[in-house]
Formats: C-alpha cells, structure tokens, sequence
C-alpha cells in the first residue's frame, strides 16, 4: 500500500493548509470579512477535506470508499455553492460596511458643519434656486430678524431685499434673494434689507453657488455681515 | 458504448452548475476590497478546482480508454485539484495577513 504524493498528500495537505488560514482570518468590527463569509469558505474547504480522506480511506477500505463514492461527489458538489455564497456574503458585508462608515462620515461632517454655522460670527445662509432661505445660521436669524417657528416661516420674511451695489440702479426690491443665486460667486456684494416699519440693514454678502443634480444652479450659500448700525431711516 | 452512471450525471452536473456561477463569482471577486494577491489567488483556485471537475467529468467518459496515460490524467487531475488548494490557503493567508495588519495587530 502505496499513498500516493499527488493523488492523496497534496489535495489532502493543501486543504487542510486552506482550512487552517480561513479558521485564522479575524473578524473585527469594520473588517473585510464577516462570520457568515468565513463559515461559506471553510464549508467548502471541509467538502474538500472529505472528498481527499475519502481518496486516502480508498487505499484501506476499496470497498466502503467504492460505497460511499456518489455521495463524496455530491459533496464536491456541495462546493460550488458554498464558495458562491461565501463570496457573495463577504461582498453584502463589505457593502454593509461602506453604507454604515458613510452613514456616519455623513453624521459626523454635518455635526461639524453645524458647529461651524453656529459659531461663525456671519450671518450664513442657504437658497434655493428661487433665492428663498432654507436654512439660516443664529447670526443670520438675528441680522434677519427671523423668528423659528418651524421651516415655513423662512420663506415667508416680512421684509424685502435689494441690490445696492455694481448695478447702475439700485435693483427692484424683492421678498427674497434671488438676485444673489447667480451662476457666478459674488464678493462684498451690498444689500439692502428694509422692513415695512422702516427699519433697514446694510449687508455685505459673500456667495457661492452651488449645483443641482442636472448641471444647472441649484441655489447659493451666501455669509453676510453688516457694513454699518442699523437706522431707521432708508438711504 | 458510453455508459451513463450516476457519478457520470453527478460529475457533468457538478461542472456545469460551477461553470454557471463562474460569471457571477468573478463579478463578485473582481469588486470584493481585498488585495490583489487575495484576488488573484482565489480565482486561480476557483479556476484549478473547475478544471478539475472538468478534468473528471472527462475522465468518467474516456478514462479506460486512455490506457497507460489514464494514471498520468489522475494524477494531473489531482495536483489541479492540490493547486486549487494551495491557491485559496494563499489567498485566506494574504488576507488574514492584510486583516491582522489593518487592525494594527502584528503578532
């Protein structure tokens, strides 16, 4: 009774090799692999491990491994989906993964973002593409005068705005910024926000435009600061 | 006459269910985060292992016929099957490696 190197050794040795280094590979919080995909693989390892002492029982026991021959093939069978399922479960989690670690990048940028507007010392705000607020920072809701009472109330301002500054005349007033959703960024842009009271502000705007998913404006972050003490009379 | 034997419907069986999912785990293989080693290794033992399963769904057919080469085809066969092996241990050793060094532990 001769066992043969390559019929017997090598698979019998390489699958007990394969084995050992899958049984080895951590599972860790965020890490490439999970339990799921590690059990998939060291299945199909194992039906390899069985079909190769199967091969080397042959050489003792012909005859019981002549009787059991149909059912080491059905488990060399039993590999293909093993290694199909362990693959594809190792990609869920790796897809699991990103969407949970970009959940909380997400979290934690608008955390910071938010920290940002509200200890800036400019008034910050957003538009849309129809120059309406969408969100104003504290210093923004003071220079505006805009009281929170839920989102509604910053598309509806009492007061109206205008251009005062690089234009030949001073531009129509407007119930909202619109003239300041360009495509192009403005730079100590002065506006002039005036209240039916008589109450005015003089602001200086900075904007930056931002696109919508199509390539077109999709509105502007614009800071502002005040240039001067509000008076209650308009100039 | 070709005599169709259980293991013969088994072993065609088994070679083309492996050959179906080809595509799909070489898709999957090709876009999984690991290294390149891992990869390469891994689809070279998926290769080897349905080499082999071609390999015996052959053999079944035309093994007695091939005379003094039919122990030279089993043998061949085997050390496929042994190159699969070493192939997947390559490739769980490349990323247990890889896992165990992003995780700062170098033991």
């Amino acid at each position: 009774m001769i066992w043969s190197v390559a019929e017997d050794i090598a698979p019998l040795l390489s699958f007990a090799l394969a084995m050992v280094a899958i049984l080895a590979i951590p599972v860790r919080p965020g890490g490439v692999f999970n339990r799921t995909a590690k059990g998939f693989f060291a299945a199909s390892i194992l039906c390899y491990l069985v079909s190769s002492a199967a091969s080397i029982m042959g050489h003792y026991y012909p005859a019981f491994t002549a009787a059991i021959d149909p059912a080491v093939v059905s488990i060399e069978l039993l590999w293909v989906p093993f290694i199909a399922f362990g693959v594809y479960a190792l990609y869920s989690h790796q897809q699991l993964t990103d969407a949970v670690s970009s959940r909380h990048a997400v979290k934690t940028a608008g955390e910071m973002l938010e920290s940002v507007m509200e200890t800036a010392p400019a008034g910050i705000v957003v538009l849309n593409d129809a120059g309406a607020i969408t969100f104003a920072n504290g210093e923004a809701r003071r220079l505006l005068d805009i009281v929170d009472e839920g989102s509604s109330s910053l598309m509806s301002p009492d007061w109206s705005v205008r251009l005062t500054e690089g234009h030949d005349h001073a531009t129509p007033s407007r119930r909202d910024f619109k003239e300041l959703v360009a495509p192009d960024a403005r730079h100590d842009a002065r506006v002039l926000v005036s209240w039916p009271n008589g109450w005015h502000r003089h602001l200086s705007v900075n904007t930056a435009p931002f696109e919508d998913g199509a390539g077109r404006v999709g509105g502007a972050v614009a800071a502002f600061v005040e240039r001067e003490p509000s008076t209650g009379i308009v100039r | 006459m070709i005599v169709v034997s259980h293991n013969a419907v088994s072993n065609a069986f088994k070679l083309v269910a492996a050959l179906a999912f080809l595509p799909v785990m070489f898709t999957i293989a090709r876009n999984i985060r690991v290294t390149e080693a891992t990869r390469k290794a891994f689809i070279l033992g998926v290769i080897a292992i349905i080499a082999s399963f071609a390999m015996t769904a052959i053999d079944q057919q035309v093994g007695v016929r091939l005379g003094a080469y039919d122990l030279l085809f089993r043998w061949v066969r085997h050390l496929t099957v042994s190159l699969g092996g070493f192939s997947f241990a390559w490739a769980a050793w490349r990323a247990r490696r890889h896992e165990v060094t992003m995780a700062g532990d170098h033991r």
